[in-house]
C-alpha cells in the first residue's frame, strides 16, 4: 500500500512528484490533442513525452520511498534521493579524447570511412582510459567502505 | 599529485579538467566566441538590407548567412550559455563539490565544441556552409535543393551538440536531486535551480525529436531514403512536426534559465525576498509543460494542424509567464531598490521581454498569423524574446556573477554604457521591423524593391544593429580591463541570498570549506541576519 501511494504520487517525494505532475499534464494534453485533431505525429510525440516523464516519475518514486520500512525511515526527509557516493576524479584527457574522437568519426557519414579510422583511435583510447579510471575509483571506494 | 600539476601547460589544464567551474567557463567562452561570429553575420545582413539592391553579399551568401546566424545564436550560443551558467552555479547553489558525473560533464562540453566546429567547417568545403535556414525545412533541405556538403556537416554537427545537451541535462537533474546540502529541500532550492531543472526536462524530451529528424534527413540526403520526399511517399510536414516539437521548447530552454537569473538578481537589489516563491515554481513547471504542447503554432499556414488547439495552448502559456512578470514587479514594489548594472539588465529584461510576450500572443492567434507568417513581424517578435529577453538575462547574470567567477567586479561606468547602447540599439533595430512585417516585407530575402517604401525603416534598423554592436564592444572592453586588475571581491559583494555567496570569490577547488544552516531558500541572508543579531539561525558569516 505504501508503495502504491508513492507510485501514484500521494506520498512520493517532491523529486518524483515533479515528473509525475508533468506526466499527468502531458497526458491531458495528448488526449485532448488526439480528440481535436486525430493527428498521429503530434499525438505520438505528446504520448512519448507522457510515457517518458511518467516512467521517470515512477522510478524516482520507487527509489525515493521506504516502501518496505515498518519502522521510522532512515532517509533525510529533505533529501530522499541523496547519494554522495563517488569521488572527484583527477584531471583526465579521456572526455576530450572521446568527444573529439566521436565527432571526427561522425563526419564519416559525410566523407566516407576515412574519418572513422582517424576518430576511432582517440575514441577507443579515451573510452578505455575512462573505464580504467572508473574501475580504479570504484575499487578504492569499496576498499574505503570495507575499512570503516 | 594532480595530473594538471604534473603536466604543467595551462592548455592541458583546460583540456583535462573535470571541475564544473572550469567547464562552465569553457562553455561560456566558447559560446561567446560563437556569439561574436553570429553577431558579425547579423551585421552583414543588416548592411545588405540597408538599401535596395545587392551591395554587400550575393543571394547565396545571404542565405548561408541567415542560416548560420540562426543556428549559431540558437544552438551554439544560447543553449551553451545555459549550460555555462548551470555548470558553474548549480553545484554551488545546492552546496555540492561538483556535478554528479564530472567526466560526463567534460564530455558534454567537448561534444558541443566539436559539433559546433563541424557546423562551422561548412565554410571550408566547396559550396560553403548550410543554406537551409536554422529551421532546415524539408524539402528545401533535401539534396536536390541544397547541394552543398555544408548542409550535411550542419546536420552532423547539430546532432552532436544535441547529444551534448542531453548528457548535460541528465547531469543537472542528477546533481539537483542527489547532491543537495543538508536542509536544502526541493522547496528551498534557489529559483535558478528550479528553472534549470525544468529546462533540463525540456532538453531531455525535446532534443531527441530534432536529433531523430536530423538523422532521417541525413539518411534522405546521403543514403537514398525518402522520409521527407513527398513524391516518394515521404512527408515533409513530418519534418516540421519533429523540428518544432524541439524548436518551440528550445525558445523556453533559452528563456527559463534567464527567468531564474532574474529571480536571483531582483530580490538582491530590492532587498526583499522573492514574491510568491511557490507560485513561481508552479509557473516555471507550467511554462515547461505548456511549451511542449504549442509546437504547431509555427505551422498554422500548413493547413495540416488543429488551429483552435494550438491557438488556445499558445494563449495559455501567457498566464504562467504573466505570473512571473507580476511576481518580479511585486518583489520590487516596496523594496529598497538600487540599480547597479545587473539590476538594469534585469529590469530591461522585464520591459523588452513583455513586449516580446505580447507580440507572441498576436502571432499565436491563427487569423493574425496567416498575415504575419514569414514576415519581419515574426523576426522582430523572436528577437524581442531572445535578444530583448534572453540576452538581457545573460548580461544580467554575467554582471551579477562575474565577481564570484573571477574575484573581480565589472566596471559600472562601462556596464551602464553597455546597457543603454544595448537597450536603445535593440529598440531602434527591431521596432521598425514590426512595421516592415505588418507591411508584408518577407524575411530571408536579400533584396527588396525600392518602390515599396521600406528603405527608411530598413536603414533605421541597420543603424540600431550598429548600436547593438557598440554595446557588445563596450562589454568586451569592460571584461578586458577588469581582468587586468587583481582579484579584490569578497565572498558576498552584493548581499546575496543563495549558497554561492557563502564561499570565497572565486570558489576553491571543492567549493565550500563549510556550509551555513539551511532553513529557508535564502540561507546566506539568514546567516548574515543571524551574524548581525537579528536572524533566526545562529552562525558565523562566510569564510
Amino acid at each position: 500500500m505504501r508503495r502504491l501511494l508513492a507510485l501514484v504520487g500521494v506520498t512520493s517525494p517532491t523529486e518524483a512528484r515533479f515528473f509525475q505532475v508533468v506526466a499527468v499534464l502531458a497526458a491531458g494534453g495528448a488526449i485532448v490533442y488526439w480528440f481535436v485533431s486525430y493527428e498521429t505525429a503530434g499525438t505520438a510525440l505528446l504520448g512519448g513525452f507522457t510515457l517518458a516523464s511518467g516512467l521517470i516519475g515512477l522510478l524516482l518514486a520507487d527509489a525515493g520511498t521506504d516502501w518496505r520500512a515498518s519502522a521510522a525511515s532512515t532517509r533525510d526527509p529533505d533529501r530522499p534521493l541523496l547519494d554522495e557516493r563517488g569521488r572527484l576524479p583527477s584531471p583526465t584527457l579521456a572526455p576530450f579524447a572521446v568527444g573529439v574522437g566521436a565527432s571526427i568519426a561522425a563526419t564519416s557519414l559525410v566523407f566516407g570511412p576515412a574519418p572513422l579510422l582517424v576518430g576511432a583511435l582517440p575514441l577507443a583510447w579515451g573510452a578505455l582510459d575512462w573505464l580504467h579510471r572508473s574501475r580504479a575509483e570504484m575499487a578504492a571506494l569499496d576498499d574505503g567502505e570495507e575499512g570503516q | 599529485m594532480s595530473a594538471s600539476a604534473g603536466l604543467g601547460a595551462p592548455l592541458l589544464v583546460w583540456l583535462t579538467t573535470t571541475d564544473h567551474k572550469r567547464i562552465g567557463i569553457l562553455y561560456g567562452v566558447a559560446a561567446f566566441g560563437f556569439f561574436l561570429l553570429g553577431g558579425l553575420l547579423a551585421l552583414v545582413m543588416r548592411l545588405e538590407l540597408s538599401a535596395p539592391g545587392l551591395q554587400v553579399v550575393d543571394v547565396q551568401t545571404y542565405d548561408q548567412s541567415f542560416t548560420m546566424h540562426g543556428t549559431i545564436m540558437m544552438l551554439l550560443f544560447g543553449t551553451p550559455m545555459v549550460a555555462a551558467f548551470a555548470n558553474y552555479f548549480v553545484p554551488l547553489q545546492v552546496g555540492a563539490a561538483d556535478m554528479v558525473f564530472p567526466r560526463l560533464n567534460a564530455l558534454s562540453f567537448w561534444l558541443f565544441l566539436s559539433g559546433g566546429l563541424i557546423v562551422l567547417s561548412g565554410y571550408l568545403v566547396q559550396g560553403g556552409p548550410a543554406d537551409v535556414g536554422w529551421t532546415g525545412y524539408a524539402p528545401l533541405s533535401e539534396l536536390p535543393y541544397s547541394t552543398t556538403t555544408g548542409t550535411d556537416l550542419w546536420i552532423v554537427g547539430l546532432a552532436l551538440t544535441g547529444v551534448a545537451s542531453i548528457l548535460g541535462a541528465i547531469n543537472f537533474v542528477a546533481t539537483i536531486y542527489t547532491r543537495r546540502a543538508p536542509g536544502l529541500s526541493m522547496f528551498r532550492l534557489p529559483m535558478f535551480c528550479w528553472t534549470i531543472l525544468v529546462t533540463s526536462l525540456l532538453i531531455l524530451f525535446a532534443f531527441p525529436a530534432v536529433t531523430t529528424a536530423l538523422a532521417l534527413l541525413l539518411l534522405d540526403r546521403r543514403f537514398g531514403a525518402t522520409f521527407f520526399v513527398a513524391a516518394e511517399g515521404g512527408d515533409p510536414i513530418l519534418w516540421q512536426h519533429l523540428f518544432w516539437f524541439f524548436g518551440h521548447p528550445e525558445v523556453y530552454i533559452l528563456a527559463l534559465p534567464f527567468f531564474g537569473i532574474l529571480s536571483e538578481v531582483i530580490p538582491v537589489f530590492s532587498r526583499k525576498p522573492l514574491f510568491g516563491y511557490r507560485l513561481m515554481v508552479l509557473a516555471t513547471i507550467l511554462i515547461g509543460v505548456l511549451s511542449m504542447g504549442v509546437w504547431a503554432h509555427h505551422m498554422f499556414t500548413t493547413g495540416a494542424i488543429s488551429l483552435p488547439f494550438f491557438t488556445l495552448s499558445s494563449f495559455l502559456i501567457a498566464v504562467p509567464t504573466g505570473i512571473k512578470i507580476f511576481n518580479w514587479l511585486a518583489t520590487m514594489i516596496g523594496g529598497r531598490l538600487t540599480f547597479p548594472t545587473p539590476m538594469l539588465f534585469a529590469t530591461g529584461f522585464i520591459y523588452l521581454f513583455t513586449i516580446g510576450g505580447i507580440t507572441g500572443v498576436i502571432v499565436a492567434s491563427a487569423p493574425l498569423d496567416f498575415h504575419f507568417q514569414d514576415t519581419y513581424f515574426v523576426v522582430a517578435h523572436l528577437h524581442n524574446v531572445l535578444v530583448g529577453g534572453s540576452l538581457m538575462g545573460i548580461f544580467a547574470g554575467l554582471y551579477f556573477w562575474f565577481p564570484k567567477i573571477t574575484g573581480r567586479a565589472l566596471g559600472e561606468r562601462l556596464g551602464k554604457a553597455h546597457f543603454w547602447l544595448w537597450t536603445v540599439g535593440f529598440i531602434v533595430t527591431f521596432l521598425p521591423q514590426y512595421q516592415l512585417g505588418a507591411e508584408g516585407m518577407p524575411r530571408r530575402y536579400a533584396d527588396y524593391p525600392a518602390e515599396l517604401g521600406w528603405t527608411t525603416l530598413n536603414g533605421v534598423s541597420t543603424i540600431g544593429s550598429g548600436l547593438l554592436g557598440l554595446g557588445v564592444l563596450a562589454f568586451l572592453v569592460n571584461v578586458a580591463l577588469t581582468l587586468r586588475r587583481p582579484p579584490d571581491q569578497p565572498a558576498d559583494p552584493w548581499g546575496g541570498n543563495a549558497l554561492e555567496w557563502w564561499t570565497s570569490s572565486p570558489p576553491p577547488a571543492h567549493n565550500f570549506e563549510s556550509l551555513p544552516p539551511i532553513r529557508s531558500n535564502r540561507p546566506v541572508y539568514d546567516a548574515r541576519r543571524a551574524a548581525e543579531g537579528g536572524g533566526r539561525s545562529g552562525t558565523a558569516g562566510p569564510p
